[in-house]
């Protein structure tokens, strides 16, 4: 199914796309005005999920790192607090073998975010090559990192200014930039350079 | 990208009597914690009753262990632990089964990835010695050090890249938290080879004098495991005497050390502990290992090091009022080239970027760093400026020029 054959208003969330949003600052601003309704594995949430932090905000903070970046745990109670994110689990014994069976092939994060959507016919949010190609076989509509900063341009209406500087720090701090293939990637770049 | 067996009920099974094992926990135990009988989970163990998907998420949060690591496909783990029995030790037991299971973990990884990338073993070693009984070990170390040198071109100059050269004669070297008073340990595990663990919580100095001591285990007895302490017993056993001496042969031979040391004297008529020091930074050593080279080669007297200890002298100060520089050294705790192949697998889209994450221990923006770096060569331009250059990782090469 693809995405726009869907009419699922929620996503579940899986960790590389998850720390893409959070190096944007997207979680803490506008995420949660794109109507959706974003779901985070339990899986997900039990990873030890950093951004790359410069040494010069790490300094300011007191640290004392020896690099030129730092690590920057990614804090979510925040975003669960305020139900921007919903912690979801298999909630039946269908939804954990679907769970199991993914598990032979992807780590448990993206195992269990791939079998709840699948489960109950939600979109699931990843930019990883092996996770998409499995839920292109098992039906799931997938949204990717370019695609969530396309609708939160194109709905939201960020300026240029904006974008750029969000998509830079996808780079920077996520060390993230979508490959040659995605359809988006173009604009990515031209957005990036903006 | 070759097809991996998928793990079958019996691979999974073995798996998961590993993991309630490396977890230190009884069968009764974790039977009792999964809500089961013990007959029960002797059954899901053996493989003989197939394990439901609610036990299996919950023994794989028991044992602390990923789901897909247990069952993922893959071959069947080969435990390391039986060999090493003998070597455990009061005390230390406790720290040393944990490093044995991570070494277990990093095995079962890396033949994992090996199938995956239907990459064949190593198989050219080079030649065993044997270690004589009644002849002087450590001439005959010096000997072996100096064919070693020899064989692999080394002539008589600093070792720098010790790790790479180890594990180009095909030994497998990681570094794992072992308990402080533990050097390494040395291990064969089937289908992946021969394996050496080197404690990472020592100084870099210490590492390469410990890898150096397991490689010539590996020369010596390579069919025989075994766990090194910093403090062994006064009197050692041959095969540990041969590998001492051997390491300080090879990191530190003799022709070397005598042209150093003759190239002081000569000039300033003296040889003091800041020739000490440089010379072990020359030589990437701890001062403690130069000095005891040169007394054994009679460079120094028996007991210098013995004397300057007792006077209060301090390497690490040593070197900073010298400011002798820090040396680079690997930190990775695996295998140059089994990162290589965890990246291939991501590239190949075999493994997904949370097991690519967990197969490098590391988090996940790390990984994609590794992976960028792995891929990307520094170049210069036309203009003699630096750029990255992106490999494109499956273009084959011969038709490009035609």
């Amino acid at each position: 199914m693809s995405l726009s054959e869907t009419n699922a208003d929620a996503v579940v969330v899986d960790a590389c796309c998850l720390i893409n949003l959070a190096a944007a600052n997207a979680l803490n601003t506008w995420l949660g005005d794109l109507g959706l309704r974003w779901m985070l594995p339990e899986a997900v949430l039990g990873e030890a999920l950093f951004l790359r932090c410069p040494r010069d905000d790490a300094a300011e903070r007191g640290d004392s790192p020896q690099t030129d970046t730092v690590r920057e745990p990614i804090l979510l109670q925040p975003q669960i607090t305020h139900r921007l994110l919903t912690v979801v689990r298999p909630a039946s014994d269908a939804e954990l073998a679907v769970y199991v069976a993914f598990a032979r092939e992807l780590d448990d994060g993206e195992a269990m975010a791939l079998a709840i959507a699948q489960a109950r016919g939600w979109l699931i949010a990843t930019d990883d090559h092996k996770a998409i190609r499995l839920a292109g076989e098992a039906g799931v509509p997938v949204l990717t990192t370019p695609a969530v900063m396309r609708r939160w341009a194109d709905e939201l209406g960020p300026s240029d200014a904006e974008i750029s500087a969000a998509l830079l720090a996808i780079r920077e701090r996520a060390r993230f930039l979508p490959g040659g293939r995605d359809p988006l990637s173009e604009w990515w770049i031209k957005q990036l350079r903006a | 990208m070759r097809q991996v067996s998928e793990a079958n009920t019996g691979v999974i099974a073995a798996r998961m009597l590993e993991a309630r094992k490396a977890a230190g926990l009884t069968q009764q135990e974790a039977a009792e914690q999964l809500g089961v009988s013990r007959p029960t989970l002797i059954a899901i163990e053996k493989g003989t009753r197939a394990v439901k998907p609610d036990e299996l998420v919950k023994l794989a949060a028991l044992y602390s262990r990923t789901v897909n690591e247990l069952v993922r496909p893959g071959p069947e783990p080969r435990p390391i632990e039986p060999q090493l029995r003998t070597s455990l030790r009061m005390g230390v037991d406790s720290g040393l089964q944990d490093a044995i299971a991570e070494l277990q973990a990093f095995a079962d990884d890396y033949r994992t990835l090996e199938e995956i990338a239907g990459a064949e073993a190593f198989r050219h070693f080079p030649p065993e010695v044997s270690v004589p009984q009644r002849v002087d070990v450590g001439a005959f170390a010096e000997d072996v050090a100096i064919r070693e040198r020899s064989r692999l071109h080394l002539g008589d100059q600093p070792v720098y890249e010790l790790r790479s050269l180890v594990e180009q004669a095909g030994v497998h070297v990681f570094y794992g938290g072992l308990p402080s008073q533990v050097a390494g340990l040395y291990a064969f595990v089937a289908d992946l080879g021969y394996c050496i663990l080197i404690n990472r919580k020592h100084p870099p100095e210490r590492r390469r004098w410990t890898l150096s001591h397991e490689y010539a285990h590996f020369l010596a007895d390579r069919h025989r495991p075994g766990v090194d302490f910093v403090q062994e017993p006064k009197r050692k056993p041959l095969s540990e005497r041969f590998a001492d001496a051997f390491a300080a042969s090879f990191l530190m031979p003799e022709t070397a050390i005598r042209r150093y040391f003759l190239a002081i004297t000569e000039r300033t008529g003296d040889f003091q502990t800041a020739d000490l020091s440089r010379l072990a930074h020359h030589f990437y050593v701890s001062v403690h290992a130069a000095a005891l080279r040169m007394e054994e080669l009679g460079l120094l007297g028996r007991g210098t090091w013995d004397a300057l200890t007792e006077r209060g002298f301090k390497p690490g100060a040593a070197r900073r009022l010298l400011g002798l520089p820090i040396r680079s050294s690997s930190e990775d705790p695996f295998p140059e080239r089994y990162r290589y192949l965890a990246v291939q697998a991501y590239i190949q889209e075999a493994i997904s970027e949370g097991q690519l994450a967990r197969y490098l221990h590391t988090d996940r923006v790390t990984a994609r760093e590794i992976v960028a770096a792995t891929l990307t060569s520094r170049d210069l331009d036309e203009q003699g400026n630096e750029q990255s250059v992106q490999m494109p990782e499956q273009l084959s090469l011969f038709d490009l020029a035609s």
